[in-house]
């Protein structure tokens, strides 16, 4: 018995580490009650033309997004929403620490929120922390409806509230289908129905941020 | 001068039909069917074109707008058109043989090419009266109900959304490649009139035509394949590739190529019928 909670004694270490680590994201996050920023959304997706978009986004605590635009705007439908969701709400997931990565020279721990309810949309959500500045510096949502859709994010000015200056959404494109009969363009005979598997690419890059002003 | 005259009376025999006016009542009302519907219901029907792209993606912004309605009536109307336009335009010489006034009217100091001419001018002003209301229904009307916002389109490439600012100038684009397409039309039944002496003939036919065409050029076999950008309903959407992004112009190009070669043929036919044509019987 005693060998086996000397064998287990790494793994709950870790664990308390992914916790705390977490824990200290979860406060960091709290800190940000509400703001206000310029965003330029470029999206670059297949089968999907359309031009760079300025909207303006305000957010309120906890998970609260308002998105104006002049036009029309393409956002991922998981990824953006998703994160303040998973901070807000920490109670609600198991966090297991999942090892360490680089990513552009930055060393970043791995952490995996798992919900402790089933029914929920939310699979699983796999975020990389730069331990050392609290920022997360990438994540991979994954849910029921609506797949995988992995975002990095770049900061700038407002490190220290955690918000970033650019967001860089890739998500699978591979399930667009143009229904049959819609797209009715006479000149052309024969067309592709199907897109052929690609990955799509949102960028979306903050400016003016108003932070708790 | 004599030809703008007999335009001008052309014009207002038009005037007077009340079948005339049957085109502009259908467009109207029809119209304002769609938007009544949109207005009750559109974003039901937009979430069925958008709902494969909003399993991953979701779309902020007035998607239903003037613009998008303007975009769907245009894509409902523009195939029924024909028949408005036909209607008129196929009545010109043969509703004027068939009452016995042609030969009255031949009386006059005008040569049997002027007269035509100005018939084929006349059905054109109509044609182009029919193509103004749409424009004014669907673009105006639907931009004061539902507001102005970017256009989505669905083409068979993807989605193409094109910013508000770049939109105005692609109606008038299109709406010019519409109404060049419907020329065709009238040309293709005033030149059916010229062989008729009754009204619902080429009236029945250009609508024959319409369908025989439409037909060969949607059925996606290969044997139609050489005949088919040869068709001119093959170029009746061209209207649509305006609305596509880059726009193919070479594509817009060959099809007013296509209708032009369609309209002289139409005209020189018509005018060499008319001028053997036997109105004294």
């Amino acid at each position: 018995m005693k060998y086996l909670l000397f064998l287990c004694l790494p793994f709950l270490a870790g664990a308390q580490q992914a916790d705390a680590l977490f824990g200290q994201l979860v406060q960091k996050f709290k800190k940000v009650h509400h703001y206000e920023v310029l965003a330029q959304i470029k999206p670059n997706i297949p089968m999907i033309r359309i031009l760079p978009v300025r909207a303006n986004i305000q957010f309120q605590y906890p998970n609260s997004y308002k998105i104006q635009s002049a036009g029309i705007s393409i956002l991922p439908k998981n990824g953006f929403s998703e994160l303040p969701q998973l901070f807000s709400k920490p109670n609600q997931f198991t966090v297991i620490a999942s090892g360490q990565e680089t990513l552009d020279g930055v060393n970043t721990s791995i952490l995996t929120l798992l919900p402790l309810d089933n029914e929920g949309d939310l699979i699983l959500a796999k975020i990389w922390v730069d331990a050392t500045s609290l920022l997360v510096m990438k994540s991979l949502i994954t849910s029921k409806t609506n797949g995988s859709i992995t975002s990095t994010f770049q900061y700038a000015g407002e490190k220290s509230w955690g918000l970033p200056a650019r967001m860089t959404f890739s998500m699978d494109v591979k399930k667009f289908k143009i229904p049959k009969g819609l797209a009715t363009d006479i000149n052309r005979t024969s067309r592709q129905v199907d897109a052929p598997q690609q990955k799509g690419r949102i960028e979306i890059t903050f400016s003016n941020y108003k932070v708790n002003g | 001068m004599i030809f703008l005259y007999s335009t001008y009376n052309e014009l207002i025999k038009i005037a007077l039909k009340p079948r005339s006016y049957l085109g502009l009542a259908a467009i109207t009302g029809l119209v304002g069917i769609i938007l009544f519907a949109l207005h009750a219901d559109g974003m039901s029907m937009i979430s069925f074109v958008t709902a494969s792209f909003e399993q991953t993606l979701r779309f902020e912004g007035e998607v239903l707008n003037g613009n998008l309605v303007a975009f769907i009536i245009l894509q409902m109307l523009i195939v029924h058109i024909p028949l408005l336009v036909a209607l008129v335009t196929g009545d010109l010489i043969s509703g004027e043989a068939a009452m016995g006034t042609l030969r009255m009217l031949a009386t006059k100091p005008i040569s049997r090419r002027q007269l035509l001419g100005s018939k084929f001018l006349a059905g054109g002003i109509y044609t182009l009266l029919i193509v103004i209301w749409l424009g004014i229904l669907a673009v105006l009307v639907g931009r004061w109900i539902f507001g102005p916002g970017d256009l989505m389109v669905l083409n068979s490439d993807g989605l193409v959304i094109i910013q508000e600012n770049d939109v105005l100038w692609r109606y008038a684009g299109a709406f010019c490649v519409a109404f060049f397409a419907l020329l065709t039309i009238s040309n293709l039944s005033i030149c059916l009139s010229c062989f008729s002496d009754n009204s619902i003939g080429p009236i029945v036919s250009t609508m024959a035509i319409i369908l025989l065409f439409t037909i060969i050029g949607t059925l996606d076999v290969p044997v139609f394949d050489p005949i088919r950008p040869f068709l001119f309903t093959t170029h009746m959407a061209a209207w649509r590739s305006f609305f596509e992004d880059p726009m193919p112009w070479d594509s817009i190009r060959n099809s007013l190529w296509v209708m032009t070669l369609h309209h002289v043929v139409f005209i020189a036919v018509a005018m060499i019928s008319f001028n053997r044509k036997d109105i004294t019987v």
